[in-house]
Order: C-alpha cells, then sequence, then structure tokens
C-alpha cells in the first residue's frame, strides 16, 4: 500500500517491500517432548521470578532460605552434641510442610494463571504444542519446582548428619534406607501439594485468589480434620479417616508410618501406610484428572 | 538543499543552548509541552536516549515502529513514568508529581483494559467526578456523544468490542474538555469507519487550538490528522516537524545502496560520473554498495544507465536500518 | 442514592464495586462462614467444653491468626493489585486528586467490605454457641455471657483489620506478589518466629488485636504473657495505620506506571 496523500512523485518507486530479514525456518526440528520441555522451564524461570525485579523474587528466596534455615540449624546442633538427636525426618517433614504449602501457593498460581488472565492461551495452543502438552508442561514445571523445596533440603539434611559422624562412608551406607525414605516421601509431598496447588489455580484467573484458597485451605483443612476428628470420636475408624482431609496432617502420618514412628490416634496412627499413600496417589490423579479435563477442548 | 527549512532534525551529540528553538517547533511558537534532555533507561536497556522537542497547539503525531519508545515516552509526558533523566513540562509546570496538571490534561492509555463491570456511562462519569465537574452526568453525556457511544453507553464495558473500548476511553480523556490531549495508539482496534471518525475529531480538538499528540505506528494513519510529526526510532529524535518536508529532507540523506547487476564494476563506473553518488565499494556476488546523497536521483539515473550500458539489473536495494530506511517501512505501510 | 456514593466517594464505590464483581469477596464470605461451621461441628459433641470456652479458644486459635489476615490480606493487596494486574489504575492517578484520598477510598473499601462479613460470621458463630450444651449446668453460667465475648471478639476483629488493611495496601504497592508477603508474614514472622523469639511477637499485628481481645474481654482466665494495655494497642493500631497510608500515598506518587 503506498501513502495516501503523499505527493505523487514520477521517478519509479524502488523497493517498496523490503525483506525485513524474515526466513522460513530450514534447519532440524525438535520433537513435541521439547517443545513441551521448552515451556516446562520458561514456566519455571517465571514462577521462581528469573529476569523480574528483586521484589519478585524475594519471597521464593525467603521460602528456600526458610526451608533449608531448620536444616542448617539441626546439622549445626548436632555438630556440637552429637547425642542428641534433634529431629527426626518426620518431625522434619512436618515441621516444614506449611513452608511448602506457601512455596505452592507462590508457584502454583503463577505457572496458570497469568497465562489466562493474559489471554495468552490461544497463543498456545496455535502452535505446534496440544492443549495437553500445555497441561503436562504445567505439571513437569510445578513438580519440579516443588521436589527442589521438598526433597533438597531433607536430602542436605541426611547429609549432614552423615557426615558429622566418624565415618561418614559407612554412615552413608549404613543409613541409605532413610536416603530411600527421604525420596519417596519427598517425591509423595511434591506430587501431592503440586497437584492441589494446581487444580485451585485451573479455577481462577486471579493469582490473589488462588494463593489465599490453597494457603488457606492447608490451613484450614488441618483445623477442620482436627474438629470433625473429635466429633466422630464414637464412630471409629471415621475419626481416623478424616484426618486424610488435611493435607498436613496426611503428610505427618505418611511420614511417620514410612519411618515406622508411632502416634496417637488422634494423629491418624491406626491408618495403614498403604492406605495412606494411596489416598495421596488418588487425590494426585483426581487433582491432574479435573486440570487437564478444565483445559480440554470444548465445544 | 537551497531553502533553510522550517526545523532541523537534531543530531543526538549535540546539546543545543536553551534560546535555540527546540526541534518540533516552527520559529516563535510557543510551546504547551516542552520534553528536555529526557532519557529513560531499565536496568541496562535504554528506551529513551536524550530526546528534547517542543509541541505547539494543533495535532502532532507521535511516529516510530513498535518497540521505538513512543509509548514510553508518551507516558513520560503523561507523567506516569519518571524520566530517568531530564524533565518535561507542561504550560511550563511539571507533569510529574503534580496531580493538579491533570485539570488540562486529558490521557488516553495504551492499554485496552477498562473497568469491566461498569457501563460505558459509568465509566465515563467516573472520570467526570475525579475530575470534580459541577455535574458530571451531562457532562458524561456530552463526552460520550463526542465518540459518537450513546448507544451503548448504558452496556457493560466489559462486553464492548476493541474498537467500542478506544472510544469510550477518548470519552473519559475529554469528559473534562482539557487543553491538552495525549492518545496511545487511539486507533488500535478500530474499524474504517470508526477510525474516520475518531480522526476527524482529532482534527476538531486541533484545530480549536487544543494540543493533541497521538501516538501511532501508521504513517498513513498519521498523515490523516497530524499537522506535524516526531518521528522515534530506537529511542532517539529521529525527526520532527512537518511530514513533507521531512519526507524530502530524507531522500536527500546520505544512505547506502546496494546494487546487484550482471556487471557490477562497469555499471559502478558509468554511476560515478553521474554527482549523486559517493563512494563505492564492491561486495563481490555481482553486487557493489554505492553511498549516495540524493536516493532519488541514484535510483533515477541508475536503470536509465544500465539499459544505456547493456546491463542487467537485479536489484536495488536500501541498505542500512537507518532513520530514512525505517522511514521508508513507515511511509511503505 | 448510588449517584451520591459515587460522587461522595468515587474510588471507594469502584473499589467496592471491583470487590463485589470478582471471586474474592465470595471466597472472604466463606472465610467469614468457617467459625460458624467449626461452630456446627462442635455442636456435634461439645464434651466438656462450654459455649464460653469454645468460642474464645476458636477466637484466639482459629479466626485471629489465620481466618482474620487472610480474608483481609485477600482484599487490602487485591484493591491495588487488581488495578496493577489490569493496568487500570492510571485512570484513578491521571486526575486532579490528592493521592492520599485514592489511598483512603481503597482501604475503606477493603474495611467496608470485609468488616461486615467477618462480624456476621462472628454473630452466626456466637448464635450457635449459644445453643451448645443445653443438658447441663454449664448453659446457665456460660451461655448467658456470650455478649462480651463478642463484643471484645468485633473489637479485635476490626483494630485488627483497620491495621492490616493498612500495611498490607502499603505493600501490595511496593512489591508484586503482595498477598504471598502477607501469608509470609502471618504465618513465619507471627505464628513461627512468634513461637521462638517473644520480642518479635508484642511488634506484630496479631499481638495488638489479641491484646485489645483480652483487654475488652477483661477475664483473668483468658490472658497471655506480654498483653499489651487497651490503650497501648489501640494507639499502635492508630499509628502503624496512618503511617502505613502516609507511605502508600507518597509510593503512590513516585510509582512508575507501566
Amino acid at each position: 500500500m503506498s501513502a495516501p496523500g503523499a505527493a505523487p512523485t514520477a521517478e519509479p518507486r524502488f523497493g517498496e517491500v523490503y525483506d525485513r530479514g524474515y526466513r522460513h525456518y530450514e534447519g532440524p526440528r525438535h520433537g513435541q517432548a521439547s517443545s513441551v520441555w521448552a515451556l516446562a522451564r520458561y514456566s519455571m524461570a517465571r514462577a521462581l521470578g528469573f529476569k523480574k525485579s528483586w521484589t519478585a523474587k524475594i519471597i521464593p528466596i525467603l521460602l528456600y532460605v526458610g526451608a533449608i534455615l531448620p536444616v542448617v540449624v539441626v546439622v549445626g546442633v548436632t555438630a556440637f552434641f552429637p547425642a542428641a538427636d534433634v529431629m527426626s525426618y518426620p518431625e522434619y517433614f512436618s515441621t516444614i510442610f506449611l513452608l511448602e504449602g506457601i512455596f505452592v501457593a507462590a508457584i502454583a498460581p503463577e505457572l496458570l494463571c497469568p497465562d489466562r488472565r493474559e489471554g495468552v492461551l490461544p497463543l498456545y495452543f496455535s502452535r505446534p504444542i496440544t492443549r495437553l502438552d500445555y497441561v503436562i508442561a504445567k505439571m513437569l514445571a510445578a513438580a519440579i519446582l516443588t521436589l527442589t523445596i521438598s526433597l533438597l533440603p531433607a536430602v542436605i539434611l541426611w547429609l549432614g548428619k552423615q557426615l558429622l559422624t566418624g565415618q561418614p562412608l559407612a554412615a552413608m551406607r549404613d543409613h541409605l534406607g532413610d536416603l530411600g525414605r527421604i525420596g519417596a516421601a519427598g517425591v509423595l509431598i511434591a506430587f501431592y501439594i503440586g497437584a492441589v496447588g494446581l487444580l485451585v489455580s485451573s479455577f481462577t484467573e486471579r493469582k490473589g485468589v488462588a494463593v489465599g484458597i490453597i494457603v488457606l485451605g492447608f490451613l484450614l483443612t488441618e483445623s477442620l480434620s482436627g474438629a470433625l476428628s473429635v466429633a466422630l470420636a464414637d464412630r471409629p475408624p471415621w475419626d481416623q479417616w478424616v484426618i486424610l482431609l488435611s493435607p498436613s496432617r496426611t503428610v505427618f502420618r505418611m511420614a511417620t508410618a514410612l519411618w515406622g514412628v508411632e502416634v496417637s490416634g488422634r494423629m491418624g496412627g491406626g491408618l495403614p501406610l498403604g492406605a495412606v499413600i494411596g489416598v495421596m496417589a488418588a487425590v494426585v490423579a483426581v487433582c491432574c484428572g479435573i486440570v487437564a479435563w478444565r483445559y480440554a477442548a470444548r465445544d | 538543499m537551497t531553502d533553510k527549512p522550517r526545523w532541523m532534525p537534531r543530531p543526538v551529540d549535540d546539546i543545543a543552548p536553551s534560546s535555540a528553538p527546540l526541534p518540533g517547533l516552527g520559529a516563535g511558537v510557543e510551546p504547551t509541552i516542552v520534553v528536555d534532555r529526557v532519557s529513560k533507561w531499565y536496568g541496562d536497556v535504554v528506551a529513551v536516549s536524550d530526546v528534547s522537542f517542543g509541541i505547539a497547539p494543533g495535532v502532532t503525531g507521535l511516529l516510530g515502529p513498535n518497540g521505538a519508545g513512543k509509548s514510553t515516552i508518551l507516558k513520560m509526558m503523561a507523567g506516569l513514568l519518571a524520566p530517568s533523566t531530564g524533565t518535561i513540562s507542561l504550560d511550563g509546570r511539571p507533569v510529574r508529581g503534580n496531580p493538579l496538571i491533570y485539570r488540562r490534561l486529558g490521557v488516553v492509555p495504551e492499554q485496552e483494559q477498562v473497568y469491566p463491570f461498569l457501563t460505558g456511562f459509568e465509566f465515563v462519569r467516573l472520570n467526570a467526578i475525579l475530575q470534580k465537574l459541577p455535574d458530571p452526568a451531562e457532562a458524561a453525556r456530552r463526552a460520550i456523544a463526542l465518540v459518537e457511544m450513546a448507544s451503548a453507553a448504558e452496556r457493560r464495558v466489559g462486553g464492548y468490542s476493541k474498537g467500542m473500548r478506544q472510544r469510550i476511553k477518548v470519552a473519559a480523556a475529554l469528559v473534562h474538555d482539557p487543553q491538552t490531549i495525549l492518545l496511545d495508539e487511539p486507533l488500535n482496534g478500530t474499524d474504517p469507519v470508526q477510525r474516520a471518525a475518531l480522526i476527524a475529531l482529532m482534527r476538531r480538538l486541533g484545530a480549536t487550538g487544543r494540543t493533541v499528540v497521538v501516538s501511532s505506528h501508521v504513517l498513513s494513519e498519521v498523515e490523516r490528522f497530524a499537522e506535524n510529526i516526531l518521528v522515534i526510532i530506537n529511542g532517539k529524535l529521529a525527526a520532527a516537524g512537518d511530514f513533507h518536508t521531512i519526507r524530502d529532507k530524507m531522500d536527500e540523506h546520505p544512505r547506502a545502496v546496494r546494487v546487484r547487476s550482471s556487471d557490477p564494476r562497469r555499471l559502478a563506473a558509468a554511476l560515478i560520473e553521474i554527482p549523486a553518488t559517493g563512494a563505492v565499494r564492491f561486495d563481490g556476488d555481482g553486487a557493489f554498495t554505492a553511498e549516495t546523497d540524493d536516493v532519488r536521483a541514484f535510483c533515477r539515473a541508475a536503470p536509465a544507465l544500465a539499459r544505456r550500458e547493456g546491463i542487467h539489473v537485479y536489484e536495488i536495494q536500501a541498505l542500512d536500518e537507518s532513520l530514512s530506511s525505517v522511514f521508508a517501512y513507515l511511509v511503505g505501510r | 442514592m448510588a449517584m451520591m456514593a459515587w460522587r461522595a466517594a468515587p474510588v471507594l464505590t469502584l473499589t467496592i464495586r471491583q470487590f463485589l464483581g470478582g471471586k474474592t469477596a465470595r471466597v472472604v464470605l466463606a472465610l467469614a462462614l468457617v467459625p460458624a461451621l467449626f461452630a456446627l461441628i462442635w455442636l456435634v459433641r461439645p464434651g466438656d467444653i462450654s459455649p464460653r470456652f469454645f468460642l474464645v479458644e476458636t477466637f484466639r486459635n482459629l479466626i485471629l491468626p489465620t481466618l482474620l489476615p487472610i480474608a483481609v490480606l485477600l482484599l487490602a493487596t487485591a484493591a491495588f493489585g487488581n488495578e496493577l494486574e489490569d493496568r487500570t489504575l492510571p485512570y484513578l492517578t491521571l486526575k486532579p486528586i490528592g493521592r492520599w484520598r485514592i489511598v483512603l477510598g481503597k482501604w475503606i473499601a477493603v474495611l467496608v467490605v470485609v468488616v461486615p462479613l467477618l462480624l456476621a460470621g462472628l454473630v452466626a458463630a456466637t448464635l450457635l454457641a449459644a445453643r451448645g450444651p443445653v443438658d447441663t449446668a454449664s448453659r446457665v453460667s456460660n451461655g448467658g455471657d456470650l455478649g462480651p465475648v463478642l463484643g471484645a471478639m468485633a473489637a479485635a476483629t476490626v483494630a485488627g483489620a483497620i491495621l492490616l488493611a493498612a500495611v498490607f495496601v502499603l505493600v501490595s504497592l511496593v512489591i508484586p506478589r503482595a498477598l504471598l508477603a502477607g501469608m509470609v508474614y502471618v504465618f513465619a514472622w507471627e505464628s513461627l518466629l512468634g513461637r521462638f523469639l517473644p520480642g518479635v511477637q508484642s511488634v506484630s499485628i496479631r499481638h495488638a488485636a489479641d491484646s485489645i481481645f483480652i483487654a475488652v474481654l477483661n477475664d483473668p482466665a483468658v490472658t497471655f504473657a506480654g498483653a499489651a494495655t487497651l490503650r497501648g494497642a489501640l494507639l499502635t493500631v492508630v499509628i502503624v495505620s496512618v503511617v502505613a497510608l502516609a507511605l502508600a500515598a507518597l509510593r503512590l506518587r513516585s510509582m512508575n506506571l507501566e
């Protein structure tokens, strides 16, 4: 299109349409997995506030510091008082749970809400990325991020404990079982709270609403299951099963059962490990199913 | 080159003494808005680099490709952003940290979002109330009539089309009848009829002595309402003044042209004879690059010379991403 | 009527419309009803817990540390947060009105929405609690004096809401993830750190609200170590709120809005 109103000129007009450098891409293309991974990687960076102002990074940093601080304290105390077993692994996992909950509230809404609020989903889905790919990438990002906070500090705790003994290598060999249990607990917790966080985030565009519901959900269900447990005291075993309504109590029972620690009935002492893990896996499956359904194409 | 132009694009490295007229102003014209040596950077990214100009009453188009810094400049003029260095004043008063300035200034922001839960009328009336007008409802009705939105005024903004949202934003910015109006890409998302109406409105506003600044990346649009233009490229003021004058200046500006032909050496030898051609450099692959200070003359001469010499010309292309080629890009749109 | 509200307090009216149109207000309503839900569960098996004890414990261990802060935080951080997220704030700041009026309008809007909802929830919980152990003598001795408990809960809720809203309206203008920062503050600072370092506790919002609850209830059996006097706590609420709102107005003045 020529500029209307411009004075007509006699000379031949040249090169009105310049090559703006657009080229067809002829190089090799990676497969679907690579695009999913790219989206997951980008999502993780965004959730942690990479390439943003320090004010966007401060919360994830504080949460990581908060997760590692107890580990440092425990290892430090153990160094000076080797006899004292300051904090068992189940205690560690239950201490850290609220922090993990806030961490999920920090990252899960960041993974899903802005894309919907800013209306960029059609842009993703008009690329060679399907709706399911998108959901899988976001779940992958959530799983990896929650693993960094549920697993890493616990592994550091394990390493610290072993390194402070006289023979670290022998101690490590002797405590491989603990490491395995830490891995199992860390993965279970990460998937469990990550899935719940994504579920909540898939129902609102507002990050704030999702953050509030996630943190409150973790807190209120704890009080709620406690109250229900009291109210149902004369209807066993229901007074124990209602514990599984609360993520924090579920995780506590899972960790204690994993390490074979006896707990009272009010804390779910009668619930077998298999049942707890089964319920957690079911929660993950249901949450992921609903999230995938929320993003599925509908006419 | 003979007539002294009414204005001069200001070289970036030349800090004008305060007595010289600002770029964008004719001699003896009093500016409404003065942008004085303004830069804006984000971290190590420079968005606006040492820009100075003045804007007088009438319609001025703020022109440049997307990402050139137009929006940043307009936001600084509106007082939304603080310049990293430099000052911006409206009627001699700083715009930043001076809310009272908004009595005389109306701004149509770039973003499309308007409170979706309000009706168009409620939104414009809210602006009138915040402007402390004595009869906000009446002022709102008048402003809505100006943008021809009366029939949709009782509907929620959330259900508006892009063009309707743009128009209701314009109504909100005009509700207090400001002397100065800044519009950031107001024609985005409008259909041709709405565009014509908005353009007519801006011309009317300019004709009644108001200062109207409109940013756009489409020159053919800006031409239809702006008497003066400011061209922003890569965060720098590239040109200021009347569109046609600038266009002529462009073609007199020295620039590089790449010519690909069947016999580059012979063609270059022939071309070097004409006065428009400066230095020539051979690039191989049948091409050479010629400096010229008169692209029009060069491009008129080259094909004629080639025909005379029996040489096939495959391609003549302006090379530099500088002011002139970007301007050509703008014109070409 | 609506027109008068718009003219008298445009920012306030706008923000209330904003809250009532979105999901946030519904979440806050659900939160406000949680105490009533707990009262219902408690009614199933009250055991030897008297209604008064139930209310005091629920308020001090559930409402004050969790429900109240989250309910207020949700709205206080959304008041400016939603406008920043949607980039609609220029419609307010590009106006010849004092920045403090914008801040004040937002702050009052938070209180106008959150306080009635929370108070309604407290009244509902109190009414339910009053139906507590009917067949025991405890109803006579404890059921009758739920009024003062409700009064103390209301006073502490209003004071806590005023303080939290002022502080987090300011925080939302400084940090992009203000709600999360608020959660970290409430749960890390007030709950965890406060447990280890009592000094931290006395400079927390919860401490001020709890002190007011204790002082208004004036029951020797209900108290905690280091509680501030009513005067001291009220003074804290007023001073901190005024300073936070003033800083918010200053921040709004110097803020860069994209």
